[in-house]
Parts: C-alpha cells; sequence; structure tokens
C-alpha cells in the first residue's frame, strides 16, 4: 500500500518536471507570447510556379529554400479575422528582420485573388522589397498547404489557422509557430533560430528535395 | 381691476403661445431628430469606412502597438455589414448588434454554441468562449473604454485579435448612435411561425428547367417542414441539443414568383408580388433572360438572392450585392476565352459570330475588350446573326479564312442551329471556338468530322469524366422521393442552393438579419455541400461569384462525354 503510494507521487512528480520542461522548451527570449505554440519540423517546399503581385512567375522552392533566412505565412486579402493582424505584424516585424531575410506571403483564396488585387490589399501595408506576396493555381497551393501541413479542415479557407514558419539556413527544420503573434515576437523567433538553429534536416528529405529540383515535382 | 388685467393678459398670453408652442416642439423635435440622424451616419461612416467625425481617419493600433489604417481594421472587416461578427481561423468575433452591446450578458447556451463550435485558438479564448460569463451591457463611458484600451464592460481584457482605437469622444457618441440601430429590427419575410422564400420564373423559362426548379424545391420544402414539426413536437427529445434550437424553427412557405411577357415591366411585376407577401430571400430561380433586373431588385430591398440558374449575370459581378452567382455565365466564359487566345502571341485575326440580342453582343463586347488588353496585333470583327441564319454568316467568313484565323461562335439558345451550319458550311482553314451551349450539340454532330480537331469549346462546369461522390447523394435523394432527375445540372444547383440554405439559417437562428444570411452563406458555400456541377465553388466575405473558371475542351470520342481538357483550368 505504502509502496504504491510513494509510486504515485514519484509518477505526479516525474509529470510535473516533463510539464516545466516541455514549457521551457517551448519558450523564447524577449518578446515572447506563451499563447503561441513552437515546434520544430522537416518540409518538402513543392516546385509549383506561383505569381507575383507584379504578375511576374515565381519557383516557389527556390524561394522558400534558398540560403538566406525565410518567414512563410498563408492568408487571404479578404479574411475577417486574422490576416489582416497576421500582415500588419509582418510589416512591422520588417525593420527588426533586415534585409536579408526574405518574406513569403502565399494567399489561399487563389481564384478571387489576382495579382491587381494582391497589389491593391499590399498597398495598404508598408511592403518592402524582401518581401513576397503570392497567387497561383488552386491545384499549386493546395499542394503547398499540404506539404507545410496546413490544409484547413474540409478545404475550407474559412477554417485556416494562424501560422508563421520560419527557416534560418538551408538544410535546417522549419520553426512552426501557430497563434496570433506581434512582431516583436516574430523578430525574437527568427533571431533566436539564427542564433540557435533547429535540428539539421533528415538526410532522406535533403535527398528528396535534390530529386524535386531535378525532375521539378513533389513526391 | 388689476387682477382683471392681469387674467386678460394671462389669457392673451395663452391665446399667443398655446397654438404657437407645438410648433416650437416639432420645429425642436425634428432638429434634434435630425441631429440624430446626422450623428447615426457618422457613426455608420466610421463603421464602415473607418473615416472619424472630424473627417480623418482613425488609427487602429495593431497587436503590436503600430498604428494602422487599412481597410482590414475598420469595424466591418470583422464584425460584418450585419454587426453579428464572424468565427474564422480559430477566432470568434462576437455579435455587436444593439439587442446584444446594450443587454447585460447572461449565460444563454443556444448562442455559447455557436463559439464553442469554431472556438480552437488557445486555453485563454476556450475558457473565456467555456465559461458562463456574463457582462453589464455597454454605455458610452465602457463603449469608449474597450475601444481604447481593450477592457470589457466586465472590466476584463478581450484578446488582441481586436486592435485598439484611436477614437475621441464624439466617434465613440457617434459609434454608439450607429450600434444602438445595427440590426435593431427584423428584416421582413418571417413571422412566428413561417419563413417565407420565393423561386423567381418567368414564362420563357423553358419547361423542363422550370420542372426541375420548382419540383426539387417543392420536395425539400416538404422534408424541412417534416423534420420542424419532428423537432416540435417532442419538446423533451434532444438528441445533438436539438431541443435548445427548436424555438427559433420556423415553417417554410415557398412562393413562386412567375414573370410574364415583357422584361421591362418584371421591376413593377416583383414589386408587386414583394409587396404583396415580402419574402426572407429568393431562391435560385430561372428567367431564361438577364438577370440584370432581378439583381437590382434585390439589391434594391436588400434581398438575398441565392444561386439563379443564368448564365447573364451582369457583367461585373464582383461587385458588392445580394446576389450570389454560381459561375460567371457567359461574361466569364468571353474572358476565358480572351486568356486563352491571348496566351499565345501570334498575330490574329478573329472574326465573332454573334446571335442577336443580350447572349450574342455582351460576351462579344467583353472578348473584344479583352483581347485588345492582350496585344493589339489581335485584329477582332465582330458580325451579329439573325436566328437561323448561321449558314450565310459562316459561309461569308469561310471564304478568307486562314490557317491563324478563328471563327468565334456565341450562338445563344440557337446553338442546335449554328453548329448544324458549320457542320455543313466549315471555313476550310483556322480555328473554331465555340461558347458552353453548343457543346451537345457539337459533339453529337462534329465528333469524328476532319473539322474536330479544329474545334476548341469553353466548358465552365466540372469535366464529365469527373464524378463528385456528394451528386450520388442528391441524386439517390430526389429519385427516392419520385423526383425525375433530368436536367441533373440544374437540380443539382438548385439542390445546393436550398441545402446551404438550410444550413445558413441553422447558423443564424433567432436573428433574422438578411445580411447576416448572406454573410453565413459566404462561409459555408466551400463546405462539402457541392454536388459537383462546378470544379469548385467558393465564396469569401464579400465575394458574389461561387465558380470563376472555364476550361477549353476539345472533342475527343473516346472521352466520357465526348470531350477531354485541352490545358488547364482557366481563370481569368
Amino acid at each position: 500500500m505504502k509502496l504504491r503510494q510513494f509510486d504515485r507521487t514519484k509518477s505526479a512528480q516525474f509529470i510535473r518536471l516533463a510539464i516545466i520542461s516541455c514549457i521551457a522548451m517551448t519558450s523564447v527570449s524577449a518578446g515572447s507570447q506563451s499563447n503561441i505554440s513552437r515546434t520544430f519540423a522537416d518540409y518538402i517546399p513543392p516546385s509549383v510556379t506561383l505569381v507575383k503581385t507584379t504578375k511576374k512567375p515565381v519557383s516557389f522552392a527556390h524561394l522558400v529554400d534558398g540560403s538566406r533566412p525565410v518567414v512563410l505565412e498563408f492568408f487571404y486579402t479578404s479574411c475577417t479575422t486574422i490576416c489582416g493582424m497576421q500582415t500588419s505584424t509582418l510589416a512591422g516585424a520588417q525593420k527588426g528582420l533586415g534585409k536579408g531575410v526574405t518574406i513569403v506571403s502565399v494567399s489561399i483564396d487563389p481564384e478571387y485573388e489576382t495579382p491587381t488585387r494582391l497589389r491593391e490589399y499590399s498597398s495598404n501595408f508598408p511592403v518592402g522589397a524582401n518581401w513576397h506576396i503570392l497567387t497561383g493555381k488552386r491545384s499549386d497551393i493546395t499542394r503547398i498547404l499540404t506539404a507545410f501541413d496546413a490544409r484547413p479542415f474540409g478545404d475550407n479557407k474559412m477554417l485556416h489557422r494562424p501560422y508563421v514558419f520560419i527557416r534560418p539556413a538551408a538544410g535546417r527544420q522549419w520553426v512552426r509557430l501557430e497563434g496570433l503573434a506581434n512582431s516583436k515576437h516574430i523578430v525574437a523567433e527568427v533571431r533566436s533560430a539564427i542564433a540557435h538553429p533547429p535540428p539539421k534536416s533528415s538526410t532522406m528529405v535533403g535527398l528528396r528535395k535534390s530529386i524535386n529540383r531535378m525532375i521539378g515535382s513533389g513526391w | 381691476m388689476v387682477a382683471a388685467a392681469k387674467r386678460l393678459a394671462a389669457l392673451l398670453i395663452l391665446f399667443f403661445i398655446i397654438p404657437v408652442s407645438p410648433v416650437i416642439a416639432a420645429e425642436s423635435k425634428t432638429s434634434s431628430d435630425d441631429s440624430l440622424q446626422s450623428l447615426i451616419d457618422l457613426g455608420k461612416r466610421l463603421y464602415k469606412t473607418g473615416v472619424g467625425t472630424s473627417g480623418k481617419p482613425v488609427a487602429a493600433i495593431d497587436i503590436s502597438g503600430q498604428r494602422v489604417f487599412a481597410p482590414q481594421f475598420h469595424c466591418v472587416a470583422c464584425h460584418r455589414a450585419s454587426g453579428y461578427g464572424s468565427k474564422e481561423g480559430g477566432v470568434y468575433i462576437p455579435p455587436i448588434v444593439a439587442k446584444i452591446l446594450y443587454q447585460p450578458m447572461k449565460p444563454d447556451r443556444a448562442r455559447a454554441f455557436n463559439g464553442m463550435y469554431f472556438q480552437d485558438q488557445n486555453a485563454e479564448m476556450s475558457a473565456r468562449i467555456n465559461s458562463a460569463r456574463t457582462r453589464p451591457g455597454y454605455d458610452l463611458t465602457s463603449l469608449a473604454r474597450v475601444l481604447r484600451t481593450g477592457v470589457d464592460a466586465a472590466s476584463e481584457p478581450i484578446p488582441h485579435a481586436m486592435p485598439r482605437f484611436e477614437v475621441s469622444d464624439r466617434d465613440v457618441e457617434a459609434l454608439d448612435a450607429w450600434l444602438r440601430t445595427l440590426s435593431a429590427i427584423p428584416d421582413p419575410g418571417v413571422d412566428a411561425t413561417t419563413m417565407h422564400f420565393a423561386v423567381i420564373i418567368s414564362d420563357k423559362t423553358p419547361a423542363l428547367t422550370q420542372k426541375a426548379v420548382l419540383e426539387t424545391s417543392r420536395v425539400f420544402f416538404e422534408r424541412m417542414n417534416k423534420n420542424i414539426a419532428g423537432d416540435r413536437s417532442r419538446p423533451n427529445f434532444s438528441p445533438l441539443f436539438r431541443s435548445e434550437f427548436a424555438s427559433f424553427w420556423r415553417d417554410w412557405s415557398l412562393h413562386i414568383w412567375t414573370l410574364h411577357g415583357d422584361e421591362t415591366t418584371w421591376p413593377q411585376q416583383l414589386s408587386d408580388y414583394y409587396a404583396a407577401a415580402p419574402v426572407f430571400a429568393v431562391i435560385g430561380g430561372a428567367v431564361a433572360a438577364p438577370w440584370q433586373p432581378i439583381s437590382d431588385f434585390c439589391d434594391e430591398q436588400k434581398l438575398p438572392c441565392l444561386f439563379p440558374l443564368t448564365d447573364m449575370p451582369p457583367a461585373e459581378t464582383f461587385a458588392a450585392g445580394y446576389t450570389l452567382y454560381s459561375y460567371g455565365g457567359l461574361p466569364l466564359e468571353a474572358r476565358a476565352m480572351a486568356q486563352f487566345l491571348g496566351a499565345d502571341p501570334g498575330r490574329r485575326k478573329i472574326v465573332q459570330l454573334a446571335i442577336d440580342g443580350p447572349r450574342g453582343s455582351t460576351p462579344a463586347t467583353i472578348f473584344a475588350q479583352e483581347m485588345r488588353q492582350f496585344s493589339s496585333k489581335h485584329d477582332v470583327q465582330t458580325i451579329g446573326v439573325a436566328r437561323n441564319s448561321w449558314a450565310q454568316a459562316i459561309e461569308q467568313v469561310s471564304r478568307t479564312a486562314g490557317n491563324d484565323d478563328v471563327l468565334v461562335l456565341w450562338p445563344g439558345d440557337d446553338a442546335k442551329a449554328a453548329v448544324a451550319a458549320l457542320a455543313k458550311t466549315a471555313p476550310a482553314a483556322g480555328r473554331i471556338i465555340l461558347a458552353a451551349q453548343a457543346e451537345p450539340f457539337a459533339v453529337e454532330m462534329l465528333t469524328g468530322t476532319p473539322l474536330a480537331q479544329r474545334v476548341r469549346l469553353m466548358h465552365p462546369t466540372e469535366l464529365p469524366s469527373v464524378v463528385n461522390p456528394h451528386s450520388y447523394r442528391v441524386r439517390a435523394w430526389l429519385n427516392a422521393r419520385q423526383v425525375t432527375v433530368d436536367p441533373p445540372e440544374d437540380q443539382f444547383q438548385v439542390y445546393y442552393a436550398l441545402s446551404v440554405l438550410e444550413k445558413a439559417v441553422m447558423e443564424i437562428q433567432g436573428d433574422y438579419s438578411r445580411d447576416y444570411l448572406i454573410e453565413q452563406i459566404e462561409m459555408i458555400a466551400e463546405s462539402n455541400l457541392s454536388p459537383g456541377v462546378f470544379p469548385n465553388l467558393t465564396l469569401g466575405p464579400g465575394q458574389k461569384v461561387a465558380s470563376r473558371g472555364s476550361y477549353v475542351v476539345k472533342l475527343d470520342g473516346k472521352a466520357v462525354g465526348g470531350v477531354s481538357p485541352d490545358g488547364d483550368w482557366i481563370v481569368p
């Protein structure tokens, strides 16, 4: 009986310790918000061509998988809740991030959001030269959302979630943030990811990326 | 004597003042009404456009403390035109209509379900929604505080998804005046027992289409009313909490508005129908004529009009309005066709043969304009064709046709005659592109002929080889109710409109606001209710057209339905 009680106390202590260490692992330095979840994951950006606000085509895989640090988010212009706030946050974060960081915003309502409409939207925010606001074919954008595990429930864009993805350097895993972050938090996350990079991508992921680049498709 | 003089003086004063005083009172009432109205208007402007009472834009303070003026930060962007808020991206935007904002909040299970179902943001928000929260009604002071500092009427902080605003006292007063009127009166078309809906048809609507629209609607209404009667008859039997909502349900009543005669008399006929019995929304419908007069009527009455069967929506349907369209019709076909041809930079002579009337002239005009945008090299010539005179028109064009030339046909409802003429007197060279109406006739008459290689057709619907599983359910549902499924596309679209309406009516519960109904439909359209007539049906806040692209197909005897795609889905 006593032994069992001892066990229970011990396991409770262990659980407490585990919870504390989880919290410690997920929190970052100054500017952090407690209600934002943070994980690391390997993603393989599909080799699809998207369109910039200037109507020029751009390879998504090249844009996000180069040597420069990347911040990626998904949004759409007529969103009634988080997208405007998220765009404003990234606009505020630009200065803190500096010119070396590429920001990529991909529309999840591509058939409505023509490059012209995206240009109108972006004119409301101070969008710098390193910020690429992109649209494209619906099927291609679904592939990107699938690759980043960001596909909304039932493919209904209304059920999308506030994600920000950060990749500090080539060959590293992505930091995946979920929650409405502010500019300071984004800047702190990017700096922290550059200073203490996430684990390296697995060899298999590297191999698959190379093959994608060669054959121009994802698998 | 003095007393008598005083009495006389008092009488004189009364004599002059009494008749005058109501005038003074009326004048002062009018001026206070006017100033209240102008305050309401200023509040409305602030709510919808973000312009403050001073005439300058009001700054919103975002989650990072930055001042922002973007339209995404205006009140209406999140709380919507109805004021009933929204649920999106894991964020619940609460209603701020008069009857909720200014009343003390009590725990209300039916209303709480709405928030709980979509609430999946974080522990803090989840606790906020799931707790039986109360707060006092808002007043000017607490309204100003929540706008400026984000602290609500119960002195609790609200989530950062809501910006803070740099509003003046006058701005708050104006917003308060506007919010007190927002969705304050339920919209017409609903009474204590019944919700009224209309289907619009005309005496020009083909008999088969009329049958498809009316029979599908009738059986859907019957099923709806039986379900409602079932819920009402067992108030204590409550699987899935149905009894919580039983008080919101109303019987659905179907009104058939048949338009007769000349199209110029239609607005008056619609007004007469509406005056006799106002409805809450118009569903589906088919008039075999441009939808513009009906669209104008619905906008005027602020009457939602859901997914009519029309290939002639107004050309500019992306603008705000009360009609939601399944697809962009002939204007969309014209734009997609221009994109298909414009993508090839070679110099071309393009001749359009367009049937006399709007089904020919509208797409032809749009096509010519769009082609000019691509390149001045394209020489577009448009020729009007009377009914049954396709053979002469095609023969005339054929004489000068070269290999690079393109012949475009907009045959309207004379498609059979146009394709028959094409089969007989086709140009010896060049490509031929036909509008989607011609597809069944082209498949029947041109497949396997030498001409087939040079023919392309617009195809703004799903490819025949792709079958949506939901279409089997809808077909079985109709068969089970002894409704003949013919033509399936029309019936499936009517069924889609009805099932979207059913879901939206469930969402709005007892809040009978037409704007709120449309806002809910914008959210629901992309869910899995589509029976697959179009590859994707998707709307969003302020969007009015659910399918925005088209395939270009070629004749292919081996493919299902006789056509296969020539390239990707084009979104012009």
